[in-house]
């Protein structure tokens, strides 16, 4: 550990508060744009291909945590593969 | 002897080798985050869960001093909005973040293992085999950095003087 901690507030500090408020945020950005998306006709593919991201990734980050929440997304399967 | 907390590192949910009502402690920590929209629990959870239950001694050394449940989340909500603010983004709407559900998984956070990592060394630091509520809030506050100083910094808490009530309160115990 070092003799000197740098205080909490300003400078650097503030600066990498940042990083990780920016982190929090556009992780629940994430959850509630992809549940608006979804809730909006979207398909899963669509989805990911929106996000640049794979459609097992968006599967693996929101599926469970959507599958008990009054979204149909059954209808989506066909997309699913 | 007891397990070295450091090996919590990437392993199982660390409340698998904790004392009964520590694990209830971390449990509702996982409640916390989660409702939140935390994709981990981290050291603010920790510290909320023990102010949850204002019976602990922890939470009543701590509420004398001003710091309650409430008084924590507006001092984390501010934390987070000057935070945002340090990178120019202004607040975003409440409602543009409303989510249903909960994350199948939440992990652990960095700060969420070091904190219980030196809540773990002040309990044997003074010969006690368990580690209790006062001892995890005492581990979250030795950090000097991160969000939970910055919280109460900008609530103008003094934060070594709350820890130094801590390790006072479990002296007497």
């Amino acid at each position: 550990m070092n003799a000197h901690t740098p205080d909490a507030l300003g400078g650097s500090a503030d600066e990498l508060a940042a990083v990780v408020a920016l982190r929090e945020l556009a992780d629940r950005l994430e959850d509630a744009a992809v549940e608006r998306a979804l809730r909006a006709g979207w398909s899963w593919s669509q989805v990911a291909e929106a996000l640049g991201v794979t459609r097992q990734a968006v599967h693996k980050k929101h599926l469970r945590r959507l599958a008990g929440t009054d979204i149909d997304l059954r209808r989506r399967g066909a997309s699913i593969g | 002897m007891p397990a070295s907390a450091s090996r919590h590192q990437g392993g199982a949910a660390p409340e698998q080798r904790l004392r009964a009502d520590v694990r209830g402690l971390v449990q509702l920590a996982v409640v916390e985050a989660s409702n939140r929209g935390a994709a981990a629990v981290e050291a603010e959870h920790l510290l909320l869960a023990v102010l949850f239950d204002r019976r602990n001694r922890a939470a009543s050394t701590l509420a004398a001093a001003g710091l309650d449940y409430e008084a924590l989340t507006r001092a984390l909500a501010t934390e987070r909005e000057n935070s945002l603010r340090a990178a120019g983004v202004e607040p975003i709407p409440a409602e543009r973040l409303m989510s249903t559900g909960h994350r199948a998984r939440t992990g652990f956070g960095t700060s969420a293992k070091q904190a219980l990592v030196a809540g773990h060394r002040l309990s044997t630091s003074r010969r006690s085999h368990t580690m209790g509520h006062t001892d995890v809030a005492a581990g979250i506050l030795s950090s000097g950095l991160g969000t939970v100083p910055r919280a109460l910094a900008y609530a103008g808490f003094n934060r070594s003087e709350l820890l130094q009530a801590l390790v006072s309160a479990t002296q007497e115990a």
